[in-house]
């Protein structure tokens, strides 16, 4: 019995070996860890370019400092890119790591489903990057734009977008969600922007504002307050600003600080005119007095939140009315809304061959409320 | 002769030839002493005392054997009442015994009693003067608590009994005695409280002893491993302790305890998983730090096994598992190291077990020089030589600390170097496959009758009164009901 027990014992110890012989170790220093991607083209040859970000290490005795490199490659895919990669690297490529995936405009603009479809169907990588997509440069200027020594523009990135929600002047644009956003036919998908910037001779990353797309081309871009409004349209915005500038004539500008927002789009179907019912209903409260003019005085309020509601509802308007005409590009959901909750009225639309987005009448009404004035009720006062 | 087994020689009435086979069976001896008496001023009749110096008491032997012997005026007496009349009129001691088997005979002659021969009787008297030295009552070293008393069981058994018994004054504590080994003839004692403790584990354990056919029992740890039911396993079914307050504890609850001459350590049985978590401190002090503490303990089990396993398999195999900063803080760590992982965590648990037996053997004198030479090798030096990366040299440490926290499961390090093996030929996969055969096998083990995992796996509130958390002492109103059909600890 013991001997039995001791061959049983030796064949289940030597079988996982023989059989598959640790088929997925991989020490830590034989790969390469890829924190981030920008993908451009090049015109000439119009094959697509990759670059990585390598995370690297220095070591000095027992201290070892982190920084990275930048390597770039061609090919006439992305897949293929990416292995060609792997010779200038030498090392295989990490992937499950990275973090960001940053996509020239004028890749964008021909069409974004070639290049992320490798990235979609891979299993090492992760769909839960960061989309961007580069304005002003090419994306690979975006990371080789590392002028600090240890740092690694990719997670610094990451962390940026991770602030997203005090700013609320770009969106969180997820790679998942803006691969299932494509699918869907009511809603176009908005991406997150960073261009370079030039300080002091020194270039930096910027985010800030959105990339409009219609199914997966590139047409168009919102600024940084327009990209607030359709934040707030979209029921996306967790903080915010809303600076108000000379109220009434006089010479005091508030900041107002969204602490919440709840928003509520009612589709409207009368007499053949769709119309679209949005209730924005902010809490707010008063950040930032600049001036001498007392705004929190009972009366005073009132006339305050009068002027932020209209504030509010003249740049929401504005936003309806830009897409609605330059753009035709239903960002705020409008189709899907009718789809969901009036889906006869969606149907006799596309059997018409006409989209909801742009025939919809738009009613915007503001219910703001103003919790607070923060630690002190009243603005400095001065005026010795 | 070169036996210990004297069942084939008899007494016989004469004193000399009695005489001549002490003598016979002591050859060499120049340890032994030899008095000669008479008895009775008329009748004179010849006495010869045995003992041996050093193991009996010469100064109980002289004023209380022989001075009332000699200087007493004894009536007549005759072959057949000097036994009574020595016995009850005579002898100033306390412990006075008729014997004939020459076994108990050689055995109590060199225990420390004194034999009286007397001619014309195939009996002897065998009078108790034992008093050979033995270790003060201290604390044990092994196993230090900050509150509760501190006395240890020594070597003696005898002194080991009184102290059981000033802990539990009950005159249902029985004590069994019994002798092992056929070159040692080891006493040992067998205690548990008639009614509280089961009868059919009794009688397993009666059996179990008499099985035993070895040839010197030298510690309870040779007895623990010959009645053991696992013997093959890691884990302890019989738990052996040095405290008498701890003994006693266990005996209220139904179990036993086996107390061996010569020995300060007692074993306990049977015992279940639970109790390698539990220490008498948990129960003398405040009942929420000592649920904390158990808690602390449980995890502590799960670092000393699993912590070396999971780190190989992380770092070698799922990196994606791993949050990216600490991803990248290992990374730093480990390039231009030359080992694999594996390597270097097996390597940092030899070494830091070689640490660990080094210092407690090593004299104090030298006790120095070793701490520097550990805290250099496991240290600085190795992380800067770039050896070994420094997340490794942490993993070992964390574990060992760990393991320490936990001294009746000293298995541990086979389980975790299996794991850790495991873990290296399949990732996590290996590691489910041996956490899979481990508790497969904590499962089926028994303990006298009683499973392994007794209250472990159960919800219910009584089980679990003294498993992970201690509740307090007004809640536990039952004894555990494995080990006992007696279930009542409190008066309502």
């Amino acid at each position: 019995m013991k001997k039995k027990l001791a061959i049983i014992f030796f064949i289940i110890a030597i079988c996982p070996i023989l059989l598959c012989g640790c088929w997925n170790y991989s020490e830590i220093d034989t790969l390469a860890i890829v924190s981030g991607v920008a993908i451009d083209k090049n015109v000439v040859t119009n094959k697509y370019i990759i670059t990585i970000e390598v995370v690297t290490s220095e070591s000095q005795g027992a201290t070892s400092t982190i920084s990275s490199e930048v390597y770039s490659s061609e090919g006439s895919s992305i897949f293929n890119a990416e292995r060609n990669m792997v010779s200038k690297v030498g090392l295989a490529l990490f992937w499950s790591q990275a973090k960001v995936i940053i996509i020239s405009e004028a890749v964008a603009s021909d069409g974004i489903i070639p290049v992320i479809d490798w990235i979609h169907r891979d299993s090492d990588l992760r769909l839960d990057m960061w989309l961007l997509i580069s304005k002003n440069a090419t994306a690979a200027e975006i990371l080789k734009a590392n002028i600090k020594p240890n740092q690694i523009v990719s997670f610094k990135l990451d962390d940026s977008m991770n602030v997203q929600k005090l700013l609320s002047t770009f969106p969180a644009s997820m790679l998942y969600s803006f691969i299932n956003g494509l699918s869907s036919e009511g809603k176009s998908e908005t991406v997150a922007v960073i261009r370079n910037e030039i300080e002091d001779g020194v270039i930096d990353s910027r985010l800030g504002g959105s990339a409009i797309f219609k199914s997966d081309k590139l047409v168009g871009y919102l600024d940084e307050s327009e990209t607030l409004y359709m934040l707030m349209v979209q029921n996306k915005i967790q903080e915010g600003l809303i600076p108000l500038k000379n109220i009434l004539g006089t010479n005091t500008s508030i900041t107002l600080e969204i602490l919440e927002n709840k928003t509520k789009l009612t589709p409207v179907y009368v007499d053949g005119i769709a119309r679209l019912i949005i209730d924005i209903s902010p809490v707010v409260i008063i950040a930032e007095v600049e001036g001498t003019e007392d705004f929190i005085t009972d009366d005073n309020l009132k006339i305050l939140q009068v002027q932020a509601e209209e504030r509010i509802t003249e740049n929401v308007q504005y936003l309806i009315n830009k897409m609605q005409k330059d753009c035709y590009s239903d960002i705020l959901g409008v189709g899907t809304i009718f789809e969901k909750e009036k889906p006869k009225v969606y149907e006799e639309f596309k059997n018409k061959g006409e989209d909801i987005f742009t025939n919809v009448k738009t009613e915007v009404n503001v219910h703001l409320q103003i919790k607070g004035s923060g630690r002190t009720n009243s603005p400095i006062p001065s005026g010795k | 002769m070169n036996t210990n087994d004297f069942s084939n020689i008899n007494l016989v009435t004469s004193l000399d030839d009695n005489i001549k086979m002490i003598k016979n069976i002591f050859i060499n001896d120049a340890t032994l002493v030899y008095r000669s008496l008479t008895v009775g001023k008329s009748t004179s009749i010849k006495c010869m005392l045995v003992y041996i110096d050093g193991m009996a008491n010469s100064q109980i032997i002289n004023e209380n054997i022989i001075k009332p012997i000699l200087l007493s005026n004894i009536p007549d007496v005759n072959p057949e009442n000097i036994m009574d009349v020595l016995m009850i009129n005579l002898l100033l001691t306390a412990d006075n015994k008729r014997c004939s088997v020459v076994n108990d005979i050689v055995s109590g002659i060199i225990y420390g009693k004194t034999m009286l021969f007397i001619d014309g009787l195939a009996e002897i008297l065998s009078i108790n003067t034992i008093g050979w030295e033995t270790r003060t009552i201290s604390e044990p070293q092994a196993e230090t608590i900050v509150r509760g008393p501190r006395e240890g069981f020594s070597e003696s058994i005898n002194l080991n009994l009184s102290l059981l018994r000033r802990r539990l004054i009950n005159p249902n504590l029985k004590f069994e005695f019994m002798t092992i080994g056929k070159q040692t003839k080891t006493q040992i004692c067998i205690c548990y409280i008639d009614g509280i403790a089961n009868q059919p584990i009794h009688k397993e354990l009666m059996t179990r002893l008499n099985k035993i056919d070895i040839d010197g029992i030298l510690d309870s740890g040779y007895i623990e491993e010959l009645i053991k039911d696992a013997p093959y396993s890691p884990f302890r079914t019989i738990i052996n302790t040095e405290r008498p307050d701890v003994v006693a504890g266990k005996l209220l609850e139904g179990r036993f305890a086996v107390i061996c001459d010569g020995t300060p350590v007692v074993l306990t049985l049977p015992s279940i998983f639970v109790e390698l978590f539990q220490s008498n401190e948990d129960y003398y002090d405040n009942f929420l730090y000592s649920s904390f503490i158990r808690l602390l303990r449980w995890f502590c089990f799960f670092l000393g096994t699993s912590v070396p396993a999971l780190y190989v398999a992380l770092v070698t195999f799922h990196q994606e598992l791993i949050p990216t900063q600490l991803l990248i803080s290992i990374y730093a760590a480990r390039k231009g190291t030359p080992f694999p992982s594996v390597v270097e965590v097996f390597g940092m648990i030899i070494v830091f077990e070689i640490l660990k037996e080094a210092g407690l053997r090593m004299p104090k004198n030298v006790g120095g020089a070793v701490t520097i030479v550990g805290a250099l090798v496991l240290g600085e030096a190795a992380v800067n030589a770039r050896l070994v990366s420094a997340p490794v040299v942490e993993i070992a440490a964390l574990t060992g600390i760990a393991s320490i926290m936990l001294p009746q499961v000293l298995g541990i390090i086979v389980i975790r170097i299996i794991l850790l093996f495991l873990s290296s030929f399949l990732g996590l996969y290996g590691y489910i496959f041996g956490v899979m055969g481990l508790v497969l096998h904590m499962m089926s083990l028994r303990s006298f009758g009683i499973p392994y995992m007794t209250n472990i796996p159960s919800f219910s509130t009584q089980d679990i009164k003294d498993t992970v958390i201690r509740a307090p002492w007004w809640n536990m109103k039952l004894r555990p009901k494995m080990f006992t059909k007696n279930k009542k600890r409190m008066k309502k």
